[in-house]
């Protein structure tokens, strides 16, 4: 029977296609999360405080959601391969300030920026997500 | 077992015996094609819960599949 020898091949379809409608959902709701910010930023770079926390709302939901969604739905392996730049970003992320700090006060480099360490420990579990994932 | 250590395994044979591909054993097992390449090309470990279900699938004990090349612990 060719539909019980394909059986494998059609839940593998099944999954990958759900596995990108989660991913292309979350950025879309990122995306739309993102715009509405930057259009509600006043021109000193203020947001109002009742929207201030609605973002954060909207944030934690799409956050803590998204993230449930996703590894209900993933295999171990993508589960090992995003504990593994959790490692790597919680370690870069963790180092990063206490090695800036000490450097500024050593008259080094300028004051530590919050941002800039937070974007670097995201680049850092990014870049080993996909070495683990594409190596 | 440590980091490092490698364990081997015959899911690329058995796979190709039954002439499935890597997304129809995937499939089968409830993970990704890449789980299973990853699996075969030694690059990841299953979990045990997974090794099992391998095993029942193939309708072998576990370790006629993987091979941590340091025989029985009993022999």
């Amino acid at each position: 029977m060719a539909d019980e020898d394909q059986i494998g091949t059609t839940l593998e379809r099944r999954h990958r296609r759900q596995y990108w409608l989660i991913m292309g959902g979350g950025l879309l709701v990122s995306l739309v999360i993102g715009w509405a910010m930057g259009a509600s930023t006043g021109p000193e770079g203020t947001i109002p405080a009742g929207l201030a926390i609605l973002f954060v709302a909207a944030l934690a939901l799409l956050l803590g959601a998204g993230t449930w969604i996703y590894f209900r739905k993933v295999d171990e392996l993508e589960w090992a391969n995003n504990l593994f730049a959790s490692f790597w970003g919680f370690n870069a992320f963790i180092l990063a300030f206490p090695a800036w700090l000490i450097l500024w006060k050593g008259r080094l480099v300028p004051e530590p920026d919050m941002f800039t360490i937070y974007i670097g420990a995201a680049l850092v579990a990014l870049a080993a997500y996909l070495w683990k994932r594409y190596r | 077992m440590s980091v490092g250590e490698v364990v081997e395994n015959r899911l690329k044979v058995l796979r190709a015996e039954r002439d499935w591909s890597q997304a129809e054993l995937g499939g089968r097992l409830g993970v990704s094609r890449q789980a299973v390449n990853a699996i075969e090309t030694g690059k990841y470990d299953p979990s045990l819960p997974l090794a099992f279900k391998l095993a029942r699938l193939f309708g072998m004990r576990i370790e006629e599949i993987f091979d941590d090349g340091k025989g029985r612990a009993d022999g």
